[in-house]
């Protein structure tokens, strides 16, 4: 923990450093980017552009699991469904996310529903493949196990299967939720009049690095809290029986 | 077969499974293989390993559908079923698998069951921390919590060391003698059958068919030495015969 920060600190030191030897218009130095910061903070801009932003990032996420969620387990578990869908997600896969947010966009509009369903159909490939492959791991000795005691539907997803894709959940929701935040940010600098993509493509048209890093760094900042905070914890709660291994 | 007599006997009479390999290739697993288990009593079908023992109890059990000829079960059959490996759930303690399993199992009932098998010390262990004749024991705990009509077994004491399979089938006799359930045990060990079934049915290699059919008449201990012997020796006899 300790050598992590003192290598956040140096890195802070060497933009100190770099700030001060080249153009402060192109490179403003870490506290004049702080007191930009300071001066949106106070004027409740970088909080409204964080919680708008923050908002699309959630409701795509969500958006894009529960789809995922359940292509994936058909997939997995039918080969006859993993025929027919398998090229969707390669064509899916290869389609340019630029390319998904503009059409979005013309079909479905400037609107809330076109940006969010944007950014879930992008991270949707991905995502599945992986829940595809953990749903194929699934034990078939336990799945016999569960049949042979007659467990109930629920009792067998939430005992059996569960547990064993929760792992496959956990790098999806880390895998996936990295994609998001990135692309939620170019759907909103394309077609949203607000939130940190907005405030950032306004700081490019005035040549405002240091409004632009002021944005960019607290969001960065909120992303990287919940991946140590919320999915890393969780994914030591799901595979906490590992560690008991003899 | 009188209708009173098939709902509440074990009748199996397959005319063929076969199942398919790897490379593609339909392979006869079983041919003609017939027998009966009344109620009460325990059954051992030995045979040599890859005979397509572990296929039948699966075909019995329900979980395999794929064969020809009928196989009658009693009716409101509640089947426990110990595996050839424990298939216990990782993720969950010893005394949740069981209660997951047989979720109207009173606590009194799991005390007792847990003490009979000697894991009264061990219920909040992950199945990753017991050995593997602990986590036998614990599949067994959990295939008799389900106060079963119908025990199948399939070789429960392969790959243990002679003492521990001994002590374990010493217990698993005394539990069959206690409850009143038809059991299927699965073994490829002869010492095995003589000291748990009233009934021994020798399978043949592979097509699996039943050869030979041996009554014990001093079932789980209460048999002299000599009975035993007769019975190796008639078992013997059988698989030489073919």
């Amino acid at each position: 923990m300790t050598v992590r920060l003192l290598s956040l600190l140096s890195l802070l030191a060497l933009w100190q450093v770099a700030a001060h030897f080249g153009n402060p218009r192109l490179l403003p130095g870490p506290f004049t980017v702080f007191a930009t910061m300071k001066a949106e903070a106070a004027s409740g801009a970088l909080f409204a552009a964080l919680g708008i932003t923050i908002a699309r990032v959630a409701a795509a996420f969500a958006l894009a699991m529960a789809v995922v969620s359940a292509i994936g387990y058909a997939m997995g578990r039918s080969a006859l469904v993993d025929r027919i869908a398998d090229p969707w997600i390669v064509v899916l896969l290869n389609l340019p996310a630029l390319v998904i947010i503009v059409l979005a966009y013309v079909w479905g509009g400037l609107n809330e529903t076109a940006a969010i369903g944007a950014v879930a159909l992008n991270k949707l490939p991905n995502t599945t493949v992986t829940i595809r492959e953990g749903v194929r791991t699934l034990d078939a000795g336990l799945d016999e196990m569960a049949r042979v005691f007659r467990f109930s539907p629920g009792k067998r997803l939430r005992h059996v299967v569960l547990p064993q894709l929760a792992p496959f959940f956990a790098a999806a929701t880390r895998s996936g939720l990295s994609l998001v935040w990135k692309i939620v940010l170019v759907v909103e600098l394309m077609g949203r009049p607000n939130g940190v993509g907005f405030e950032i493509n306004v700081a490019f048209q005035l040549f405002d690095v240091s409004l632009l890093l002021a944005y960019a760094l607290p969001f960065t900042a909120i992303m990287l809290l919940i991946e140590t905070l919320a999915v890393q914890p969780f994914e030591r709660h799901v595979s906490r029986w590992r560690s008991h291994a003899a | 077969m009188s209708p009173a007599g098939g709902r509440t006997r074990l009748e199996a009479r397959l005319t063929r499974k076969t199942v398919r390999s790897a490379s593609g290739l339909c392979i006869e697993v079983i041919a003609d293989l017939a027998f009966t288990l009344e109620e009460g009593e325990t059954g051992a079908l030995i045979g040599p390993s890859g005979c397509g023992k572990s296929t039948l109890l699966r075909i019995i059990a329900g979980l395999d559908r794929d064969y020809e000829g009928p196989v009658h079960t009693p009716v409101e059959e509640r089947i426990g079923m110990a595996f050839q490996e424990p298939r216990l759930l990782p993720w969950r303690s010893l005394e949740d698998n069981i209660r997951l399993a047989a979720p109207q199992a009173t606590d009194d009932e799991i005390d007792a069951l847990l003490a009979a098998l000697g894991l009264a010390e061990h219920r909040t262990h992950f199945p990753g921390e017991l050995s593997l004749g602990l986590a036998r024991r614990a599949a067994l705990a959990r295939a008799f919590a389900v106060r079963p009509t119908l025990l199948l077994l399939d070789e429960p004491f392969v790959s243990l060391d002679t003492p521990l399979a001994l002590q374990l089938q010493h217990d698993l006799a005394r539990l069959v003698e206690s409850r009143s359930m038809r059991t299927l045990l699965v073994t490829h060990d002869v010492g095995e059958a003589i000291h748990l079934a009233d009934r021994i049915f020798v399978l043949s290699p592979r097509p699996a068919r039943v050869i030979g059919e041996i009554v014990v008449a001093n079932p789980r201990g209460g048999m002299c030495f000599e009975e035993e012997r007769m019975i190796v020796a008639k078992i013997d006899a059988l698989r030489r015969l073919r």
